[in-house]
């Protein structure tokens, strides 16, 4: 069997008293999207900062490409062959975006076509646009075409749409889609649901430093994902109170109420005793989801911008 | 290879930040025009009295009239005529001097012994006094120490006595800007080096490109020299370019050589590294700047740029003679003034050997990988 891109045992990082990775274990194989999901503080970037090299592990053992981080002269032989997109990625402001992915290219032996990196992330035209003028959108470019520019095996990816606008969001989506299609192995940080459902082969879900569970995402719906619901759009109070009264599962998303429906009988008595109290309701039918999976392993919900709530 | 590419990349950035440019390279060129314009009327001025005790059979000695002529000969300090003798009373003539009408009276003192002293090679005291309220004060004391230095590395040097005329004569006429320019040359190449550095250092860690660099075979000690390799171009370039003024509008004269050159070099590679060090041992950015600041500013004042180190009180000059400013200015001045070798190599080493111990340092001290 082909030894996995990662492999991470028993991965402890301690602050003090703080206990910010507790015992993570998993592997990453060759070729596949796999996504670290969960709130802003659960531990992501921590574990991922580790596996690139850049901070040091308490406890646990971490191979990447068959390399042990822990040893120098494996982690500088490592690292002409990973790709880093950090978050937030920030370089030389007053530097134009061809002159900033060249001085990334500077720090490799080999390296890609810059021209042609900044085309296939469709930015040629901001060659050159100083990068501190540059939105926060394209300044993520910037951060993926110097993640690329080694033409690296395996490439990190952390949180790489937060802050980013939806169109800006689904083009940075095919990009990683394209790097997959290329045999590339990713591993991507994200509180986006959405995100790691579409982009990863396997999703671990992370929460206060332990991995609560980790499979595909077709897995982990079927496994945690509760099954269907009934969602009443813009219910608020009036149909809560309602159905409460029949169905003890039922709960509130904002002004939606949001009822896990067994069997169509269920949606036939929730729907005869909505009618016969007089509202005017909206429906639709949703299957289980990630954020339903994560909902009932944390016992919370993420906000959009990845706060535990 | 990666070197070259911090290097190019640095320098870029800087050369393209406004800020940068103006208190990095325009502040110290305005200063220089600004001292420049003060100090570089034509001298003859400023008078100086001396008290000549070193006499041989009632007559001056063939040395210390020397010293007189050598110092009348920087046309920049004119002594004044009649020369005092050992039967005068120092204290009298200073309190005479200064209760007459804008009287600030500078006596320099020549001991005896002086000329013998001087042919053994053995040190020999000039007591130079100068009122505090004179502002030509320290400037003139500055022309004296300067003098006297290749004075008396003429003499010595020889191991016989030298005739007076010849000593004159290897002097050379000398302005006040002069004596500054190594000293402002000094002053802003150490304040770009500890204050500029540090300032782009801290923010390079602020904004995690350090970080992200350590996720690539960039090492920290490339990283360090690529910096301190900008910052040692950015410095010779703001050396050059005082110089060059220097000589366009004020027709200085100083000496460009290789010692001038070597000396440059090695002291913005210094002060690059004092910035790095600062930079890597200073979590906090605003502190690390804060710091620079606090550093860069007293050093400036006590290491002699803008004058003579042995006017100040003697803890002050101790404290003087442990700063690497002291050994830089005092290098430039024996390469760019007074043209002596011996002095600017000793200067050099001292710099080359407080350069290697920071740039390690600095080395040492940058975070290269998280907590």
């Amino acid at each position: 069997m082909n030894e996995p891109a990662v492999a991470v045992q028993n991965l402890v990082k301690r602050y003090g008293s703080t206990t910010a990775v507790d015992g993570i274990s998993f592997e990453v194989q060759k070729g596949e999207i796999f996504a670290l999901l969960g709130p802003n503080g659960a531990g992501k970037t921590t574990t991922v900062e580790i596996i690139e090299g850049v901070r040091p592990a308490t406890a646990g053992t971490v191979r990447v490409l068959g390399h042990d981080i822990f040893d120098r002269d494996g982690s500088r032989e490592l690292r002409n062959r990973i790709g880093v997109l950090p978050q937030d990625f920030h370089t030389l402001d007053r530097l134009t975006v061809k002159e900033n992915v060249e001085f990334f290219a500077g720090m490799y032996h080999r390296h890609a076509n810059v021209d042609g990196l900044l085309e296939l992330l469709e930015i040629e035209d901001k060659a050159r646009v100083r990068f501190g003028n540059l939105s926060g959108g394209l300044k993520q470019r910037v951060g993926v075409a110097a993640a690329l520019v080694n033409d690296p095996e395996l490439i990190f990816l952390d949180e790489p749409t937060t802050g980013l606008d939806p169109e800006v969001r689904r083009a940075t989506w095919k990009v990683i889609q394209d790097l997959k299609a290329k045999g590339k192995t990713i591993i991507l940080t994200t509180h986006y649901m959405d995100e790691a459902e579409k982009l990863a082969d396997r999703i671990g879900i992370i929460v206060k430093g332990k991995i609560a569970a980790l499979d595909t995402p077709q897995s982990l719906v079927s496994a945690f994902g509760g099954g269907r619901s009934l969602v009443i759009r813009n219910g608020g109070d009036a149909a809560f109170g309602t159905l409460r009264r029949f169905f003890d599962e039922v709960s509130m998303e904002g002004t939606d109420v949001v009822l896990p429906i067994q069997n169509t009988k269920d949606i036939q008595v929730a729907l005869t005793a909505l009618v016969e109290r007089g509202l005017e309701i909206e429906i639709s039918l949703r299957s289980g989801s990630i954020e339903d999976v994560f909902l009932r392993l944390s016992g919370f919900r993420m906000t959009e911008s990845g706060e535990a709530k | 290879m990666r070197i070259t590419a911090v290097f190019k990349a640095v320098t870029r950035n800087w050369l393209r930040s406004r800020s940068g440019l103006f208190f990095s390279f325009l502040f110290p060129v305005i200063f220089l025009l600004l001292f420049g314009s003060i100090f570089s009327t034509a001298p003859g001025a400023i008078s100086l009295s001396v008290q000549n005790n070193d006499l041989s059979g009632g007559v001056a000695t063939p040395i210390s009239q020397g010293l007189i002529a050598a110092i009348n000969s920087t046309k920049v300090v004119v002594v004044v005529s009649p020369i005092l003798g050992p039967s005068d009373n120092a204290t009298t003539f200073i309190q005479q001097q200064a209760g007459s009408f804008g009287g600030n009276p500078r006596l320099l003192i020549i001991p005896q012994g002086f000329a013998t002293n001087i042919t053994k090679g053995q040190p020999s005291r000039l007591t130079y006094i100068s009122s505090p309220a004179d502002s030509l004060g320290a400037q003139v004391g500055g022309v004296i120490g300067s003098v006297s230095d290749a004075f008396s590395l003429q003499v010595a040097g020889a191991h016989k006595v030298i005739e007076v005329s010849q000593v004159s004569s290897s002097v050379r006429p000398l302005n006040f800007i002069d004596y500054y320019m190594p000293g402002l040359i000094a002053a802003f190449m150490m304040t770009n080096g500890v204050i500029g550095l540090t300032n782009v250092a801290s923010e390079f860690k602020r904004s995690r490109l350090i970080k992200r660099l350590s996720a690539t075979p960039l090492t920290k000690l490339e990283w360090v020299l690529g910096n301190v390799l900008s910052q040692a171009l950015l410095a010779v370039l703001l050396a050059a370019t005082m110089i060059i003024l220097g000589i366009v509008i004020y027709h200085t004269t100083v000496i460009i050589n290789v010692y001038t050159v070597a000396t440059l070099i090695v002291g913005a590679v210094l002060f690059s590294g004092i910035g790095m060090t600062l930079a890597g041992l200073v979590s906090d950015p605003e502190a690390a700047s804060g710091l620079g600041n606090a550093i860069a500013f007293p050093m400036m004042f006590l290491s002699g740029t803008f004058w003579q180190i042995e006017i100040m009180p003697s803890y002050l000059q101790a404290a003087a003679r442990v700063l690497p400013l002291t050994y830089f200015a005092d290098g430039l001045r024996a390469s760019m003034i007074l043209n002596n070798a011996g002095a600017a190599l000793t200067d050099m080493a001292i710099c080359a050997a407080f350069a290697v111990v920071f740039v390690s340092i600095g080395a040492w001290a940058t975070r290269w990988k998280e907590a």
